[in-house]
């Protein structure tokens, strides 16, 4: 059972054992109110697994803090969070069948970091069936708007469709990930963090980010949702389009890092 | 030279086995520290110059310290251990197809740009052309049927080689990111002013390989974020020396040379993934960029 101390005032935040919060979270699609979700894995459970990594918590938690803070030329003030680490990260987390609607799809920009392939993402949780397949999304009929996968090869050349076909017009506008293999830094999380903080576009912010803590040999990528009447091409954490629900393209952009 | 070997089955279930040839250890590599005390190689009035930004710099004591200067979608940054970026942050998240130009022609215009910028490394340091990358860009419609692909950004890679070694990590290339003549959506390097420490003692290939191994039985066995379903064998295809560049994420004192290991974890129903590990070369210097202490 995962709980939290629930604190409203702003710059509150709490924290234990692999999680942390702050502010007051709402499980609605309430596109007045700035959240983030986070889940972190390092602990797979040692080469039992895919092998612990090391650099997941602390970029995930520059992001959270670029995101969460007044800094410099910021109009972001995403006070409201949820992060949860290794044991307490669970594939459900992001699963329709799971809590999607109340963790990743209750939130405006969510954030994963760990294991991941062109299938999904890799847990090692207290909870769940420790993969969240690619299949089993449907990102954005709640409230999130941008998702960044920080893991390898979720938005490969087979991995896109699969994203592509899971989530068109349910809302979400951005799947941000690698084509590729991605690299155990903290560099990712941190930066796109602190461009988004700074006012770059949400695609700028991400490509910039991939490309700063990587070299040529890897390739970033997202996918875009947009239809007519909802053009996010130019969505950033300080303003986005209306939400693609019907008649949705969908848009790939891969990159060399 | 060594290859070919089982090195050892380690404490858990998985193997390392090592099918590279393990080179010799140069005897005549140095120790290089970041001299922060002399002027960096790209300081902020080039980048302003260069790039037309007329904004007042901030000081910012983020990512080791730096100079920030931001003009609408503009951004310059000056770094105090030596690098520098340039953005553009809408041309960078733009999907409009370009003219693409030839490789040559897009290597070229880069270097002319280092050059502008004053980016010209001491005989220690090189940057030599690696090639000429893109972002790509295709649509689909609701179905997913496609609908034309096409190139929104071309990339011009160089990599550093210092002392003539290969250099590893997110610093080791400088790039120049463009959307056609004259039209730059980022510029990147994380060059610094080196001072020689003196002669390093370097860990011979073979002890590298032993620690490596000793971490997988620890838990670790790639940097990679790869998920791979039970995996039981680890195989190291290529061992090679170099020195590790961070990015330009913070401060950096010095520049240390590291072995690195790539290859290839199966699991136990067949499944193949690669795997990367860096490990230090030097008995007394850590890889903390990613938490690798040494041994």
């Amino acid at each position: 059972m995962r709980t939290f101390i629930i604190l409203t005032a702003l710059f509150s935040a709490t924290a234990s054992a692999g999680s942390s919060s702050g502010g007051t979270w709402s499980t609605s699609a309430d596109e007045g109110t700035a959240e983030i979700f986070v889940d972190s894995v390092e602990d797979y459970g040692g080469d039992s697994g895919s092998g612990d990594l090391s650099m997941c918590h602390d970029g995930s938690e520059a992001f959270r803090f670029f995101m969460s803070s007044w800094i410099f030329f910021s109009q972001t003030h995403y006070d409201t969070w949820r992060h949860f680490q290794d044991g307490l990260a669970w594939s459900s987390d992001f699963e329709k069948g799971g809590d999607d609607d109340i963790y990743n799809d209750a939130a405006d920009f969510s954030y994963f970091s760990g294991h991941g392939n062109s299938w999904g993402t890799s847990f090692h949780g207290t909870s769940g069936d420790d993969f969240a397949s690619s299949s089993e999304a449907q990102w954005g009929n709640n409230d999130v708007e941008f998702v960044a996968l920080d893991a390898c090869q979720v938005l490969s050349a087979t991995g896109r469709p699969r994203v592509q076909k899971a989530n068109v017009d349910q809302g979400v506008h951005y799947v941000l990930g690698f084509e590729t293999n991605a690299s155990d830094v903290s560099t990712t999380g941190t930066r796109y963090g602190y461009y988004l903080d700074v006012g770059y576009t949400v695609a700028s912010a991400w490509i910039q980010a991939t490309k700063d803590g990587h070299g040529s040999w890897a390739k970033g990528a997202y996918v875009r949702f947009a239809s007519e009447d909802c053009n996010t091409v130019s969505d950033n954490a300080r303003s986005w389009s209306c939400d693609p629900t019907s008649d949705s393209y969908t848009v790939y952009n891969v990159w060399t890092l | 030279m060594l290859s070919g070997f089982l090195l050892a089955s380690v404490a858990s279930a998985m193997t390392v086995t090592v099918s590279a040839s393990l080179p010799e250890a140069p005897t005549d590599v140095r120790r290089y520290g970041v001299d922060t005390s002399s002027s960096v190689l790209v300081g902020m009035d080039a980048l302003q110059d260069t790039f037309g930004v007329t904004a007042l710099p901030l000081e910012e004591e983020l990512f080791g310290g730096m100079e920030h200067a931001a003009e609408d979608d503009l951004h310059c940054y000056a770094y105090a251990h030596g690098g520098a970026d340039f953005h553009d942050a809408a041309l960078l998240g733009s999907e409009e197809a370009i003219d693409t130009r030839s490789d040559a022609a897009v290597l070229a215009e880069a270097e002319e740009l280092f050059e502008a910028l004053g980016l010209a490394p001491s005989g220690t340091v090189e940057l030599v052309a690696v090639g000429v990358g893109a972002h790509t860009v295709s649509m689909v419609d609701n179905d997913g049927s496609d609908l034309g692909s096409w190139v929104a950004h071309q990339v011009a890679v160089f990599t550093q080689e210092i002392d003539g070694l290969p250099t590893f990590g997110p610093g080791a290339e400088a790039s120049v990111v463009t959307q056609g003549e004259g039209v730059f959506a980022s510029f990147s390097h994380a060059v610094r002013n080196l001072e020689d420490l003196g002669a390093a003692d370097l860990l011979d290939a073979s002890d590298a390989v032993s620690n490596y191994t000793d971490r997988v039985g620890e838990g670790r066995y790639s940097l990679l974020k790869l998920a791979i379903d039970g995996p039981e064998s680890v195989e190291i295809t290529d061992v090679s020396l170099g020195y590790y560049v961070p990015g330009n994420d913070g401060a950096v004192s010095e520049l240390v040379p590291v072995w690195r290991l790539a290859g290839t974890v199966t699991a136990e129903d067949g499944t193949t993934g690669d795997v990367l590990w860096l490990e230090p070369a030097l008995a007394d210097t850590d890889i903390p960029q990613h938490a690798i202490t040494a041994r």
